[in-house]
Order: C-alpha cells, then sequence, then structure tokens
C-alpha cells in the first residue's frame, strides 16, 4: 500500500511539473469605429472651436497596445453637427501630436469654428465612415450656474484673516445649476492666484492654484486640490489660501518685487455623457479590488466613444489690499 | 408577530394531537433513548452508531449524541455502541412495557481504527436517511487537507463535488451554479455575514473548534432556508468535561491560544487567533503587500442542571471577529469588518420521545471603506440579525420522525456606498420575517425512506416578499443492502443578498442588503437524483445529478452611470451537471476522489452567458498516509477547467479627458481594451497539487504537533487573470512551503 500510495504521488508530480501552455485572451479581431467629439462652451456663450477625432479599432501582436505604431485615425470621413436646426459640415484638418513616441505622423482630426453653443441645448453628430458606414450621437450643453458665497469678498477682497468664530476656517462656495439631469453632471473646481515678479531679467508672470487643503503624509505637509466633485459645492481652507499666496516668494526677501493679481474660481461642468465617460475610464473602488474588466461609458452608435459637451464658468475676484500688503506684496489689478 | 408564532404553534399542536392515535406503543414494546459522549472530553459523539444486537434494529446519534430506539421487545437486549476512532462497547439493557428506557454511554477513543465497526455500522444504519445533498465533514477530513497558511473549513469545501471556487486567492466557494451569497453560513445556528479573512483568502471559524459541519448542497430539508444554494451548519465543541486543558499554536500568519475544562453542571472552551505578521498573505495579492490585522474569538458554555430543568442543556456561545487594514496614509484608503455574534441554545428532551431545540441568536455585522483622500470608494454596511427558532422533533414507535418548527428573524440591514462611477446609494432597511416547517420522515419501512415537508413563509422580510410554500421532498430506497437510491427536490427563496459584482475578482468585501423594494425576492427550484454503493466494506462509490433553476437573481447593474439608474437588477440563472465520488479508506491509508460535471448559464436583458464561477470539469483527489509513531502525509491534487473570461475584442486609442487636457482633447491618446462578448472565453485549465506532513511527539506533560505544507508542488503557473491596464499575465499562487507548530498541556 505504502509503494501505491508513493507511486501515485510521484506520477502526479511528474506528469504534471511546471507544465505551462499557450493562451490567448483574445477573441477574433473585427474591424469597427471609434469616435471621439467635446462641444466646448463658456459662461459667456462666445463661439469655439469644436473638434471630432476618428479612429479603428487595431490589433497587435501580443497583449500591448503601446506597441501598435500604425495610426489608426480615420480620414477622409464626413462629419457633420446638428445645432440649433442648422447642419455644420466639419472641416479635416492635421496638427503636430503632443506624443510622438508611437505614430510619427500628424494627427487628422475634423473641426469647426462655427458654432456658438447656447446653454441647454442639444446638439447631434453623424459622421460617413469612408467605407460607407454610418455612426452617430447626441448631448446636451450644460445649463448657466448661479454660485454663492460663504462669505462675499466681492466689495472687499479675498483676506483669509478674517475672523474665524464669526466666518469659520473655510470659504464655501456652492453653485446651483438648473439643467433636468443636473445631478448626472461632474464638476471641477479650481481657484488660481496669478501674479507677476519684477526680477533682474524683467517681468515674468505665474500662476498657482489654491489647494483645498493642507494634509499631512510621512510627516510631510502637501496640497491637496479636490479633482472633481459631483455635488455642488467646493471649500478652501482660508489656511490654504494664505499659505498658498505666502509659499509664491517662498525663500525670497524680495517680497515688493511680487505684484499679486486676479483670484480666478472656474467650475468646469461636463454634460451627462461626458461624465459617465470620465467616471467610467477613472473609477475604481480600491486599490485591493481587482476587475476583471472594465464597463466604459459609450454613447456612440454603431461604435464606440463619447460625444459630450462642457462648459467653463468663472468669478474673478481681487485679494484684499491690506492684506496683500502686510505680506510685502504689491497689488496689480 | 408573536400572536402569529403563537398561533402557528396551536395549529402544529392541533396537529400533533390528531396524529397521536399512532404514537401509543405497540403491545409488549418499550423504547430506549440516551447520549453517547466521549470518555476522554465528556462532549457528544455524533453520528454514532447504536445497534441492538440480533434485532436488526439500529439508530445513529444526532449532533447532540443523543439517539433514540423505539419499539423495542420488552425484555433484555444487548446493544452495540460504535463510532470510527472509538472502542466499541457492547452494554445490556432491560426494556420495560410502555416505558422509556434512559442509557448513556461513554465511548473511549482508540488509538487504532477499528475498521470493521464502522463501515458496517453505516451501512445498515445511515443509509435509509434521506440525505441526498448532505455532506458531512470532519475536523479529521479539514486538518487532513494541505493548507498554504491555516487550516481551513472553507477550503475543504472546495473539495467537494459541486463546490468550486475563482481561484486560489479566495476561500469563497459557489454550490452547483449559485452565486457565493447563495450560501448561509451557520455558526451554533446563528449566522455569519462575512466568514471571511483578509481579503476572503481564509475563513473566521478556526477548525479547532469545529466538532461537526454539516454541508447541504442543494434541496436541503425544509428546518433550513433563506439561501438558494446551500447550507454550511458549524456546531462548535462543548469542551471537555472531565479535565482542564490548554493549548498554543503558531503558524507564520497568526498564533491561536485555546483553553477548556469543567464547569460544575457543564464545561466550557474558548479560542482565540490573532494575526502578527501578514506579509506571507502578499503571495495571495500578486505581491502586493497589505498591513492586514485581524484577530477572532470563540466561546461556548453549556451546563445542564437536572434538578432545575431535567433533560435539559443550556449552551451559550459568542463569537467575534474583526479584520482591518491600516495604511496610516491619508492618500490610502483603509477598511475594517467585524462580525458580533451572540446565542442561547436550550436543548431539552422531554418525557414523551419529543425534544426540542431553542435558539436564540444575535449576529452583528459591521463593515467599512474608508476613502480618506484616495480614490477608493467609500462603503459601509451593517447588519443586526435577531433570529429565534423554536425545532421539535417527535419520534414515533414506528420509527418515522414528525419535524415542525418556528423562526422568527428581525433584520435591520444599513448600507452606504458608492459605486465605481462615483455615484452614490443608501439603503437602509429593516424586516420581520417569520417562517415555519413542517416535514414528516417515513422510516418505518425497511427499503424506502421519505422525507416530505414544506417550509412556509407567514410574513416576509422584504416589500414583495417570496412564494407562500416551499415544498421539500427527499426520498431514499435500498434494493439491496449495499445499494441506496435517491432523489431529492425543493424550493428555494432568498430575501437577503450580498452585493457581489462578478467583474471583482478579489473584494475588500461584500455587503449585505435585504432586497430593495423595487425588486422581488430571489427563487431556486431543484432537483437531484443519487446513488450510493458500497463496492466492498473499505471502497463506497456516490454519484448525483441535479438540476437547478434560478429566478429573479439580483446582481449590482455595472452599467448605472447616473443616480438615477437602479444599483441593483434581476437576472435568471440555471445550472446542472452530475457528481460522482469515491471513498476507499483502510487502516492507514485513505483515499477519496470525485468528478464534476456542470453547466450554470445566466441570463441578463436576453444575453446569456456563463457565470465566472462555471467550470465544466472538476477533479479531486485527497489521499493520505499514516506511517505510524505519529508521522502523517497527506496529498491533494485538483484539476478543473478553466473559469469563462471576457476576451479581448481589440485595441484603440482612448482620451483622457481633464480639465488641464481640454484645450487639447486628442493629445493624450491612451491605448484601450474593447473588451467582447460577457465570459465568451475560457481560461486554460488549472491544476495543483498539495503536500502535507505532521508529526506528533511529547515531551514530558506537553504535546506537539508539528508539520510543513507545500501549496502547488510542482509549481504549475496556473492564470489568474490578464491586468487589463498593463497585460501582464497574473498566476495564482507559486510554490509556497509554510510550516507550523502547536502545542497542548
Amino acid at each position: 500500500m505504502k509503494k501505491l500510495f508513493l507511486l501515485l504521488i510521484t506520477s502526479f508530480t511528474i506528469i504534471f511539473f511546471s507544465c505551462d501552455e499557450n493562451f490567448s485572451p483574445k477573441e477574433e479581431f473585427k474591424d469597427g469605429y471609434i469616435l471621439y467629439g467635446i462641444i466646448a462652451s463658456d459662461d459667456l456663450h462666445n463661439s469655439q472651436r469644436n473638434e471630432v477625432y476618428i479612429s479603428k479599432l487595431y490589433d497587435v501582436d501580443g497583449y500591448d497596445p503601446g506597441i501598435n505604431v500604425d495610426d489608426p485615425t480615420v480620414s477622409g470621413a464626413n462629419v457633420v453637427i446638428e445645432y440649433r436646426n442648422n447642419f455644420y459640415t466639419l472641416t479635416q484638418a492635421e496638427r503636430n501630436r503632443v506624443d510622438t513616441s508611437r505614430y510619427k505622423n500628424k494627427l487628422t482630426y475634423y473641426y469647426t469654428n462655427q458654432i456658438a453653443p447656447l446653454p441647454n441645448n442639444p446638439i447631434s453628430i453623424m459622421a460617413q465612415m469612408p467605407d460607407g458606414k454610418y455612426i452617430s450621437s447626441s448631448t446636451y450643453i450644460p445649463d448657466d450656474m448661479v454660485f454663492e458665497y460663504s462669505y462675499d469678498f466681492d466689495r472687499t477682497g479675498i483676506n483669509p484673516k478674517l475672523n474665524q468664530f464669526l466666518w469659520g476656517d473655510k470659504w464655501i462656495i456652492n453653485w446651483s445649476a438648473y439643467q433636468a439631469d443636473y445631478r448626472k453632471h461632474l464638476y471641477f473646481p479650481q481657484l488660481t492666484i496669478y501674479y507677476e515678479k519684477n526680477g533682474a531679467t524683467g517681468v515674468t508672470a505665474g500662476k498657482v492654484k489654491i489647494p483645498s487643503t493642507f494634509i499631512k503624509r510621512n510627516g510631510i505637509e502637501e496640497p491637496y486640490f479636490v479633482p472633481f466633485t459631483y455635488g455642488e459645492s467646493v471649500t478652501f481652507d482660508f489656511e490654504a489660501i494664505d499659505k498658498t499666496l505666502n509659499d509664491i516668494s517662498k525663500d525670497d526677501t524680495a517680497k515688493s518685487s511680487y505684484s499679486v493679481g486676479p483670484v480666478i474660481f472656474e467650475v468646469i461642468e461636463f454634460d451627462a455623457n461626458l461624465s459617465s465617460y470620465y467616471s467610467s475610464i477613472n473609477g475604481s473602488l480600491d486599490a485591493y479590488s481587482v476587475s476583471l474588466n472594465e464597463s466604459i461609458f459609450s454613447n456612440i452608435n454603431n461604435g464606440t466613444g463619447v460625444f459630450g459637451s462642457y462648459k467653463s464658468n468663472k468669478r474673478s475676484f481681487n485679494f484684499n489690499s491690506n492684506y496683500i500688503k502686510e505680506i510685502g506684496y504689491k497689488i496689480k489689478y | 408577530m408573536i400572536l402569529h408564532s403563537l398561533r402557528l404553534f396551536i395549529y402544529i399542536s392541533i396537529l400533533l394531537h390528531f396524529l397521536y392515535p399512532q404514537l401509543s406503543y405497540s403491545q409488549n414494546s418499550g423504547s430506549l433513548r440516551g447520549f453517547v459522549i466521549d470518555a476522554v472530553t465528556g462532549e457528544a459523539v455524533i453520528y454514532a452508531n447504536v445497534v441492538v444486537k440480533g434485532s436488526g434494529r439500529g439508530a445513529s446519534t444526532d449532533t447532540r449524541g443523543y439517539f433514540y430506539l423505539p419499539n423495542l421487545a420488552v425484555g433484555e437486549h444487548k446493544v452495540i455502541f460504535s463510532y470510527i476512532g472509538y472502542q466499541k462497547r457492547e452494554s445490556t439493557v432491560i426494556i420495560k412495557e410502555d416505558q422509556i428506557t434512559r442509557l448513556d454511554i461513554e465511548l473511549t477513543p482508540s488509538k487504532i481504527i477499528l475498521e470493521d465497526i464502522s463501515i458496517i455500522g453505516e451501512r445498515t444504519v445511515r443509509e435509509a436517511e434521506t440525505d441526498l445533498g448532505l455532506h458531512n465533514i470532519s475536523i479529521q477530513e479539514i486538518e487532513m487537507i494541505p493548507t498554504g497558511i491555516e487550516s481551513d473549513l472553507f477550503r475543504a469545501l472546495q473539495t467537494v463535488p459541486g463546490v468550486s471556487s475563482t481561484g486560489d486567492i479566495t476561500a469563497q466557494y459557489y454550490v452547483r451554479g449559485g452565486g457565493s451569497d447563495q450560501n448561509l453560513v451557520l455558526l451554533n445556528g446563528a449566522p455569519v455575514y462575512n466568514p471571511f479573512h483578509a481579503l476572503g483568502i481564509f475563513s473566521v471559524i478556526d477548525p479547532e473548534m469545529i466538532t461537526m459541519v454539516e454541508f447541504f448542497k442543494g434541496a436541503f430539508t425544509p428546518n433550513y432556508g433563506e439561501r438558494l444554494s446551500s447550507i454550511l451548519n458549524v456546531i462548535t465543541r462543548d469542551g471537555n468535561k472531565n479535565r482542564y486543558k490548554s493549548s498554543v499554536s503558531a503558524s507564520f500568519v497568526s498564533a491561536k491560544a485555546s483553553a477548556e475544562g469543567p464547569i460544575p453542571g457543564g464545561s466550557f472552551i474558548a479560542t482565540g487567533r490573532k494575526s502578527y505578521f501578514t506579509k506571507i498573505l502578499k503571495n495571495y495579492l500578486n505581491n502586493k503587500e497589505a498591513p492586514f490585522d485581524f484577530y477572532d474569538l470563540s466561546y461556548k458554555v453549556n451546563y445542564s442542571n437536572h434538578e432545575l430543568v431535567p433533560e435539559g442543556k443550556f449552551i451559550f456561545h459568542g463569537f467575534m471577529s474583526r479584520d482591518e487594514v491600516n495604511n496610516n496614509d491619508p492618500l490610502r484608503e483603509d477598511y475594517w469588518v467585524k462580525n458580533n455574534i451572540i446565542g442561547l441554545n436550550w436543548q431539552q428532551v422531554w418525557s414523551s420521545p419529543l425534544y426540542s431545540v431553542m435558539t436564540f441568536s444575535y449576529s452583528g455585522y459591521e463593515a467599512e471603506v474608508i476613502p480618506n483622500l484616495s480614490n477608493a470608494k467609500p462603503r459601509w454596511n451593517k447588519i443586526s440579525d435577531i433570529t429565534n427558532h423554536w425545532n421539535f422533533t417527535y419520534m414515533y414507535s414506528s420509527y418515522d420522525e414528525l419535524h415542525f418548527g418556528l423562526q422568527n428573524t428581525f433584520l435591520t440591514t444599513d448600507l452606504e456606498l458608492e459605486n465605481i462611477y462615483g455615484r452614490k446609494a443608501s439603503l437602509n432597511k429593516t424586516g420581520y420575517q417569520m417562517r415555519g416547517h413542517v416535514n414528516y420522515r417515513f422510516f418505518r419501512f425497511d427499503k424506502v425512506g421519505i422525507d416530505v415537508g414544506v417550509r412556509v413563509n407567514f410574513v416576509s422580510i422584504s416589500e414583495r416578499g417570496p412564494f407562500f410554500l416551499e415544498p421539500r421532498l427527499s426520498i431514499t430506497y435500498k434494493p439491496v443492502e449495499t445499494i441506496a437510491l435517491k432523489a431529492a427536490f425543493g424550493r428555494h427563496s432568498q430575501e437577503i443578498i450580498s452585493l457581489a459584482d462578478e467583474r471583482e475578482l478579489i473584494s475588500i468585501y461584500e455587503p449585505w442588503t435585504i432586497i430593495p423594494e423595487y425588486l422581488a425576492p430571489s427563487e431556486a427550484t431543484q432537483g437531484s437524483l443519487g446513488m450510493k454503493i458500497f463496492l466492498t466494506e473499505k471502497l463506497s462509490f456516490d454519484t448525483e445529478v441535479y438540476y437547478k433553476k434560478l429566478t429573479r437573481l439580483v446582481e449590482v447593474n455595472d452599467e448605472k452611470y447616473s443616480k438615477d439608474s437602479y444599483d441593483f437588477i434581476h437576472v435568471d440563472g440555471e445550472s446542472y451537471g452530475l457528481e460522482a465520488t469515491m471513498n476507499y479508506q483502510t487502516l492507514h491509508y485513505y483515499f477519496k476522489t470525485s468528478y464534476s460535471l456542470s453547466w450554470s448559464f445566466k441570463n441578463r436583458k436576453g444575453e446569456t452567458f456563463y457565470p465566472r464561477y462555471d467550470s465544466r470539469h472538476s477533479i479531486q483527489v485527497l489521499t493520505g498516509y499514516d506511517f505510524g509513531g505519529g508521522w502523517k502525509t497527506s496529498f491533494s491534487w485538483s484539476l478543473r477547467s478553466g473559469m469563462p473570461f471576457t476576451p479581448i475584442a481589440g485595441y484603440y486609442d482612448r482620451i483622457t479627458i481633464t480639465p488641464d487636457l481640454l484645450s487639447n482633447p486628442f493629445g493624450d491618446l491612451q491605448p484601450a481594451i474593447l473588451w467582447g462578448d460577457k465570459n465568451s472565453s475560457r481560461l486554460p485549465y488549472y491544476h495543483r497539487l498539495d503536500f502535507n506532513l505532521t508529526y506528533d511527539f511529547a515531551i514530558s506533560v506537553l504535546d506537539f504537533t508539528t508539520g510543513v505544507n507545500i501549496i502547488n508542488v510542482y509549481n504549475r503557473k496556473n492564470l489568474f487573470y490578464f491586468n487589463r491596464n498593463t497585460g501582464e499575465r497574473v498566476n495564482m499562487l507559486p510554490f509556497l512551503p509554510t510550516a507550523f507548530i502547536k502545542v497542548e498541556l
């Protein structure tokens, strides 16, 4: 019995020792089209340059698509945008690529300058491919928004040295959106200081983003910027505003060589389609969960990709002049 | 609600009353009952064989060591008590007319396995039981299976045919095509909602606490419900009733201590386990280190006072566990999960051949993912489950049994979560559930056993309650002494679900909730046929075929991109298959092999696909040898066809939208995968050989057990998944040797 037992175990070990096999996680390749179109708009309702990029599905040897060097861009397509009962045929154009590590040729895209998107309007796209196949989509341009502040700095200028017992330690900015599907929208808020430095080589302009707060990580203080929000609110610690402004001239004793200009608060609002797309490519539950595949949002009929719109909403503020002078800076409005 | 319970109880009492004429004893006969206990520890000997010599009458003890033999001829009888690992004992008893004679017996453990008693006894007594789909798993079986880190009950389950897993990393199990949340884990009658440590790598139930495991993998008896696919009923040990005993042990991951001993009127046992070094777990996580910290604590006290409550026994038990990952980094997420169970059981043998078990339990579960300032999604889940069972068994002189009972459950589930796309959901639900069951077991026939019954849903816990009746039927037919043919049928419903996203190969935890009001509860209808053959006294063969129809299963809506979409949707499922097991056992050698052929499908919005745990072929081989002198070894080998996965349809260049890139949105084109049809391809075959060697020795008053385990002896590169971002192939566990030592006083 002992011999039988050992024979059995040895057999298993020999038969299966380090055996491995070829395996491919791919299915049979079929052609497909991808369209990306992003309609830009702002709260001034200006005409924008709106662009569309169309490409094809491709395959590579192995599993790293980064090795592909054959440009999958589709040129020669007939791309039409329908907006407020007008049809705009997009022009094919080329530009230099930012990244030339994979494709050496110029990037082919389609554009129009003729559309001044108005808030809360539908807009559609249809593209006929060189092989006759149609792909299409539609979206809605975000509506205007109204801002509210926990402290109105319009008259006094921004001064983070407020009485915290009265006003708290954060500047809270709320906004109201009125579009029917605004709860599906993503908002990207940011607060930016513009300044100039008068040095030996002349005047250099600069800008710095104010973080929402500073956090301690491994004993080191780091700025934390709100990446995006689904809610209609953002906060900035007064301490973070003060520290950011002071850090402009950190290690520089010539404080008076700095002139501080306006502070711009901007919220970029993605429409429902663009928000869903952004969420689906950036989402993860946590660092430990392992997801096998992903469900990437697409609103392109007969293809993949996204056709969406966004709107930039800006408000400008000045710093309180006394506060600026206390730091030693000059004012530049 | 209480009125409902009382009303049902009265109805059942009336039913019992009408049946009463059958309860009278035959003339010139009496009955025998009693308990069989371990002479060393004083604990119940479960499933021991009790045979009245020369009469052909026999019974087996239940989970409390209790047996009942009705309708014995008046006069003197010799009764033989036997069980594997115990010395056979013969006792003389005098049966008096119309009286129940009490006989409690102590069996002495034997170092030498008595081959001749166990299998024969099992054959004559147990085969007629209507137990299709039931597997009893012994602690020896659990310990025999080579393990990478800790002996694990759930790893042992995965060797049962019909039970599948999705990889080495997780102890999660899937039974006959059902999802992981369709398995109910009961610890001394109380549900355990999160039975896993460390991302599911192993179970929270310490095997050394276990005295008995019942595993139903389909068509379970009417006293069980609330899940569609399986019931795992774990009963922990009572503790040594004769002497105090303690032990400490250590593995690579955790240290363990236990203490047990007698108390006036009973005994106690307590075990605790605490992690101290979890770096080895990175082998399970593709070398990703996670600062796991966990503990579990289990205790049980039993007490009898025959002056206060004659023939009654009270058991107070508890269990708590907690897992944490604390990164101490504001840009990384933390999480914790905890269980807290307290229960009280009252077991009572009444003056008539009636016994009852009343169970009161609280099972609390809470878990949270704390994202801090990372991109992780916040999730929080809390469950409070207060349940009481009243279960009664009446044994007739004809050997028939009537089982009936009531179950009341007060359940609260709170769930706050944000899905992968950042959409928040809040589900806070409270419900009361009352279910009753009644089943009649015909054991009066020599060749046929029938268990027919129904589980009744009086009050549903979810808004759209399930069907009112869940019929159950189980039949056994023995055409000859060594062959048993079996059939079973049952309907089941489930009103509490876990939010398992099939795309997640590894999850921090799966939160539970009562089915939301916009969905109806899930249902399963299943049937199975089986045959058990004793080819020789050492060799037995089991086979089963089954079919299971699953309707209205609840799944995460993976296309929820907006707050307005539902979080969950209905899908339907179906599974069928064949399972076969062969057992061979001699004095020193054990060999068990099983084969499973199965198909599982799900249907979602008209699209049919294989669930991730569908495995067409599966073979398990478990063999062990006792060399003597304290040396034992075992091997386990498993092979199964690959899991389904969603293949790559092609690649495309994807834009990355951020506010900074909006001025040139096509400037950053990143290659991405376009996925094909869901789960339409298969991974390669999986196979793995594991090895275990243990050595028992004593130094003075200390008993030592030490050993080594080797996972994946021939270092098979079993594919786990391809990293969707890098294309990197990620394999399951590599060759992994570990060691352990245990000291008992």
